[in-house]
């Protein structure tokens, strides 16, 4: 069954205090770019094992591990086609374990930006990034709402059943067309509500002058600059690695 | 400082009229209540307040509706959102963010105030209605009266001279109501204009200075709540009275006309003979 809650409980705006939550979210953005750049400059694997080695202050700092090992044993099983795909095609084992320490630690990267980036900042990191309005405001919307009609849907969906509908009968087919009077109300509540909404901006002045001024300010500390020249050098080595010294590519087929 | 000037609206695919030939003025400093059942056309009068008819809505029409002596034809619903505040029915619908603070900034951010400002006027709201504890919380986690009392001091914090809510407590429970209700009582001392749409008069009736009653898109009735509840004839459209004003009919103390719960126990403690008949 569907667990709107559990959905709820993503998009809470309270990220835990750890050190990385604190950054500048353009910080953590850039790390984050950097260690999903990095296992990209080479396939060595010693690019990957690299890269992995250095993602480990950032784990320790988001105290992310619960997370990147939940993610890691979400994707065992896309891991583990991923190994015997490469080695049916290459036959180097060297080169499989490559690729799957260079997805693995664009799994960790990506895990520590989710529990360490709280929904509305990265709403704001779009807005720096000079993304129109229009379209970072509709993310944050999107968010805003889930819990709204997660809510909605439980709602519908116990109505239903309480007189009497079976949602969970018949074929695979069957189930399917058993969602739709799941689905009409959903969406007639969802275009209301999204009518309610606009009324509500109109009258809150959205768009009323060309340049909106922001209440939130994020500044830089010690401990952004500290880790923005981490990122830097973590690159300009990664660079190094990749590129200035072939011998150490362990790939033999490249050559 | 409102003024609507024989108003009639149709909503566009709609045959019969929502409002029909409508002349309003309402003052600065009072607290008006309209009554009235629902499709009577209470909505529809508020949102010509702010200029949502006829900007936002489609359809004809006739008349004027002045704000300070603007026509809301010449002005956008943004002008206009500086003098006249909406709050709807469903706090969810208008809460557009994902943090309180950042949900009273909002309004301030589109107008483009500087940041300090923007600072102080949170400040001052989320003091006025007694809600300094919600300042960091996340939007999903408050309940039904917190959310509502949040979109009140959005609307607030834009510094309307006259605040609007349609049916602001239709979707709460009976404690969370009543506070809403004393927080528009407060916010009418300290010199809003504040106007009400209702058809539960009970909270609302004792704090308004005049009470108007819609019926089929025309005002039926006008004048203070006091005398329009206590007027011979019971029917108000089928408004329900006050459950005080049917006590005090019932207990023979109608000279005294109380509203409140606490005037009609005065009202009976005055030795007013109950008759149980």
């Amino acid at each position: 069954m569907l667990d709107p809650m559990g959905m709820v409980e993503i998009f809470r705006t309270q990220v835990g205090e750890t050190p990385y939550s604190k950054l500048n979210p353009l910080t953590k953005f850039i790390l984050f770019a950097s260690f999903i750049a990095l296992p990209l400059i080479s396939a060595s694997l010693l690019m990957q094992i690299f890269s992995l080695v250095a993602q480990i202050p950032l784990i320790i700092l988001s105290r992310s591990e619960r997370r990147v090992k939940r993610s890691l044993k979400a994707s065992l099983l896309f891991i583990v086609i991923l190994v015997v795909l490469n080695y049916l095609t290459t036959h180097s084992l060297e080169f499989s374990l490559a690729m799957v320490l260079r997805l693995v630690s664009m799994i960790i990267a990506s895990a520590i930006f989710m529990t360490g980036t709280s929904p509305a900042e990265i709403g704001d990191l779009l807005t720096k990034l000079r993304i129109p309005l229009q379209i970072t405001f509709s993310f944050v919307i999107a968010l805003r709402f889930i819990p709204v009609l997660a809510d909605d849907v439980v709602m519908i969906i116990t109505s239903q059943v309480s007189r009497g509908y079976e949602l969970e009968k018949g074929s695979f087919l069957e189930k399917v067309k058993r969602l739709v009077p799941i689905l009409i109300p959903m969406i007639i509540i969802a275009i209301r509500r999204g009518h309610q909404l606009a009324e509500a901006l109109e009258t809150k002045a959205f768009g009323a002058t060309e340049k909106r001024s922001s209440y939130v300010v994020y500044e830089y500390g010690r401990g952004d600059w500290i880790l923005l020249i981490y990122a830097a050098i973590i690159i300009v080595v990664g660079l190094m690695v990749g590129t200035l010294t072939p011998q150490f590519q362990l790939l033999p087929f490249r050559y | 400082m409102l003024k609507i000037e024989d108003v009639t609206f149709r909503y566009e695919g709609s045959k019969r009229p929502a409002l029909s030939e409508v002349s309003l003025e309402i003052n600065r400093g009072e607290f008006l209540l309209i009554a009235g059942l629902s499709g009577s056309g209470k909505s529809t009068l508020l949102r010509l307040l702010n200029g949502l008819i006829p900007h936002f809505y489609r359809g004809e029409m006739k008349g004027r509706v002045l704000v300070d002596g603007v026509d809301t034809r010449e002005a956008s619903v943004a002008q206009l959102s500086r003098k006249v505040g909406l709050v709807f029915q469903n706090p969810d619908n208008q809460i557009v963010t994902l943090r309180v603070d950042r949900e009273i900034a909002f309004g301030l951010e589109n107008l483009g105030l500087p940041r300090e400002e923007i600072i102080e006027r949170i400040d001052e709201v989320l003091k006025k209605l007694g809600i300094e504890h919600l300042r960091k919380r996340s939007t999903a986690e408050l309940s039904g009266g917190e959310k509502q009392l949040v979109a009140i001091a959005s609307v607030l914090a834009m510094r309307p001279d006259v605040i609007v809510l349609d049916e602001p407590t239709s979707e709460l429970d009976p404690f969370s109501s009543a506070r809403i209700a004393k927080v528009l009582g407060n916010l009418n001392r300290e010199g809003v204009t504040v106007i009400v749409a209702e058809h539960r008069l009970d909270l609302f009736a004792p704090k308004a200075s005049r009470m108007i009653v819609i019926s089929n898109g025309r005002i039926v009735r006008e004048g203070h709540p006091r005398e329009l509840l206590y007027r011979g004839d019971i029917s108000l459209h089928g408004v329900r009275p006050p459950s005080v004003v049917k006590l005090a009919r019932k207990y023979g103390v109608v000279e005294a006309r109380p509203l409140a719960v606490g005037e009609l126990i005065v009202a009976l403690r005055r030795g007013v003979r109950i008759d149980r008949s």
